[in-house]
């Protein structure tokens, strides 16, 4: 058995080509490619993957959200409704201009009561403005 | 007589408002003429580098597999299983709904496998021409020069995310009240989304797939929340109330857990090893962190550290006296880091959650209702329980563990296999180059000395190139490293006859203590030293028969064999 320190303190670019010579049979684990001519790789681009999007656990609303949803939608069946626009404040205008007619039905527009009395109430904001449609909103046009 | 109202205070009164509102008129049209002093912020900014700070210490990535990947690296070791050449394709997800770097996660599990056994050794050789970068640009240049050597791998990873169904099923609840003084409203919603991943082993010999080597399993991740919103009012006072509560366990985590089973299951079918003993550890729970972190947050920082530090005397990196330290004391603090490195922990020499869960998780098992129960200790106290007996000891993920909670340390061991595959041999050729691997039970001083067969005895480690004798557990060590670019020595057989190298381990740096051994250089033949037993008795008369850990391994020198023909000559050794 002999040692060599051929090696020994080769912390070099120099020593980094040195140690596929230095081990002059394969070390454990190594099966080397014998190359005997210039390679040429095919650089083609590798078909890029369609890009993943993050999963959404949450596909709607946070229950903290809907747990406001449901407050307003209790509201809006209570007999006091302040502050809340339902479809029973729909305002329904209709007007012909010869062949053409236009219908026009408006649930909380900002043109339209904007600001209801006693808004305040339980805490709402004049500059929130919650509308909850209790049912199917249907425009028949005639 | 009714009393007069004065006029002379209101006048005063408003003669100061008009005072105080000139003054802030003043100060306003000051402000708006000059421009903003940012030294008047230089104290609240000042705390912006200390703020940007995350303010949690980053921990080791693991999933509930972690600990089996341990167990399969013991397994491996233990099994002399010889170094193979891996690879992986790209993992694609077909899903398109989990960016993940999945085959980085292959590469992490299979380099966890081989700390200790050097079982796999990942080929990463990639070309793509949209990514050129150093890496890549430098292998073309070498490679046409012959200065680089591409391993060839023997086996290769394929597979892909093979789908998502997601909100398998999904559960709401809503609720809204409304009366004059007081609108409730109350929402709660859970969902579950099944993730499947395919992985497969291919022989790259053939570009083939191993047929049985297969594993497609799912994890299922899920959300949830909870919300409430209060609105009233209080006299004339509005008030508004809102809170809510979520979970969404990511994607993240649940493919690491897929990664790291799939892994397991493959490459332990391929080497024929029961690793099915691995997957059956307490660890592999899904409760396994939740349960240890409900026991860790019952305790008070005292107990902690109480309870850590007797499972640091029985895993022996402490002394019997080691409970009378406190936290802070240089000694468990030591101790406290070579455990952490052991573990494969991110080292911090603190007791926090994950040193309480590496430090206990030998001392929990499965009881007769299927929960978690800790084995010799409680959450209350760090005084060792009489319950052990009522539990069968789980299989641990190391074969070197301690027997109980509270226990004497076990005797420190070391591993030392020769690493060269021996095909139908007995005996190496002189010429012959010769591979060793050490490995330790714990984080210790090694120092490994070389007896050859021509009576020459000289010291291998430490050595100029690896001059730190202490050495983590976590880790083998190889002699010499023939996976570093500086490897330091070579060894290869001389002559004929009989060759050892033995390894000594020592809780302490005692290079001082034996200077004719340890100071000498490294790699020359020792003066007044003929055999290893010489070492041996050197040691013991210096440390005693206990204060040191001595493995050897010994192997046969023949001469060099004829070389055969060129004809006839072998295939490459297959990596396996």
């Amino acid at each position: 058995m002999k040692t060599s320190s051929q090696v020994v303190g080769a912390a070099t670019m120099a020593a980094l080509f040195l140690v596929g010579s230095a081990w002059a049979q394969n070390a454990p684990g190594e099966d080397p490619v014998i190359l005997t001519k210039r390679i040429s790789v095919q650089m083609a681009p590798i078909g890029g993957a369609r890009p993943s999007s993050p999963l959404e656990s949450m596909n709607n609303m946070p229950a903290w959200m809907k747990a406001k949803v449901a407050r307003y939608e209790a509201k809006a069946n209570a007999d006091q409704t302040n502050g809340i626009s339902t479809d029973e404040d729909a305002t329904r205008s209709a007007s012909s201009d010869g062949f053409k007619k236009t219908c026009i039905q408006e649930v909380g527009s900002t043109t339209v009561a904007s600001a209801a009395p006693g808004a305040r109430q339980n805490g709402l904001s004049t500059n929130q403005q919650i509308v909850v449609l209790k049912g199917d909103l249907v425009n028949i046009c005639k | 007589m009714k009393p007069s109202i004065g006029l002379a205070p209101v006048r005063s009164r408003l003669s100061s408002l008009a005072l105080v509102l000139g003054l802030a008129g003043a100060v306003l049209l000051a402000g708006c003429a000059t421009p903003a002093d940012p030294r008047d912020d230089a104290k609240f900014q000042s705390y912006a580098s200390a703020t940007n700070r995350p303010v949690v210490r980053p921990v080791r990535s693991v999933s509930s597999f972690s600990d089996s990947l341990m167990c399969m690296d013991y397994l491996f070791r233990e099994a002399e299983i010889s170094t193979t050449l891996i690879t992986s394709k790209q993992i694609p997800d077909f899903s398109t709904r989990v960016p993940v770097a999945t085959k980085d996660m292959i590469i992490t599990a299979l380099s966890q496998m081989s700390r200790l056994s050097n079982a796999f050794r990942y080929v990463d050789y990639e070309v793509d021409i949209a990514r050129q970068d150093t890496v890549q640009n430098l292998t073309t240049i070498l490679l046409n020069n012959n200065q680089i050597q591409l391993q060839r791998p023997a086996l290769y990873f394929s597979g892909a995310i093979a789908f998502v169904d997601q909100n398998v099923i999904n559960n709401r609840f809503e609720v809204g009240t409304a009366a004059s003084r007081l609108d409730t409203g109350y929402s709660k919603n859970r969902n579950a989304t099944i993730i499947g991943l395919e992985l497969h082993i291919g022989d790259f010999r053939s570009r083939t797939l191993i047929p049985g080597l297969d594993s497609a399993n799912e994890v299922i991740i899920a959300s949830g929340g909870q919300g409430l919103d209060l609105a009233g009012r209080i006299g004339n006072y509005g008030v508004q109330f809102n809170v809510g509560r979520d979970y969404a366990q990511g994607a993240g985590a649940a493919i690491r857990t897929l990664v790291e089973l799939a892994t397991i299951e493959l490459v332990g079918k391929w080497a024929r090893v029961p690793y099915w003993q691995c997957l059956t550890l307490e660890q592999t729970h899904p409760d396994f962190q939740r349960q240890l972190r409900d026991w860790y947050d019952q305790g008070s920082p005292l107990l902690h550290n109480k309870l850590v530090q007797r499972s640091l005397i029985s895993h022996g990196y402490l002394g019997p006296n080691g409970t009378q330290l406190e936290e802070n004391s240089p000694e468990f603090r030591t101790a406290l880091g070579r455990f952490q490195a052991d573990a494969g922990m991110v080292v911090s020499g603190r007791v926090d959650f994950p040193t309480y869960e590496r430090a206990l998780r030998h001392f929990v098992s499965l009881g007769k209702d299927g929960k978690l129960v800790q084995i010799g200790w409680s959450s209350s106290s760090d005084s060792p329980l009489a319950n052990a007996a009522d539990y069968q000891r789980p299989g641990g993920t190391s074969p070197y563990g301690p027997s109980a909670y509270g226990s004497a340390a076990p005797p420190r061991k070391i591993s030392l296999q020769i690493e060269n595959v021996l095909v139908g041999r007995s005996a190496f050729e002189v010429g012959e180059q010769i591979f060793l691997s050490a490995s330790l039970s714990r984080a210790s001083y090694l120092y490994c000395f070389l007896h050859e067969a021509g009576g020459k005895v000289m010291r291998l480690l430490p050595n100029a190139t690896n001059p730190n004798a202490l050495l983590s557990a976590s880790q083998a060590i190889r002699i010499p490293d023939w996976m570093s670019p500086t490897p330091g020595f070579i060894m290869d057989a001389t002559s004929t006859g009989t060759e050892r190298a033995g390894c000594f381990a020592t809780d302490a740096d005692v290079a001082g203590k034996l200077p004719q051994l340890l100071q000498a250089p490294a790699l020359v033949p020792l003066r007044q030293t003929t055999s290893l037993e010489d070492i041996n008795k050197a040691f013991a008369g210096s440390l005693g028969a206990d204060g040191y850990t001595f493995a050897g391994v010994q192997w046969q020198v023949g001469p060099r064999r004829a070389a055969a023909p060129a004809a006839a000559a072998a295939p490459p050794a297959a990596a396996r």
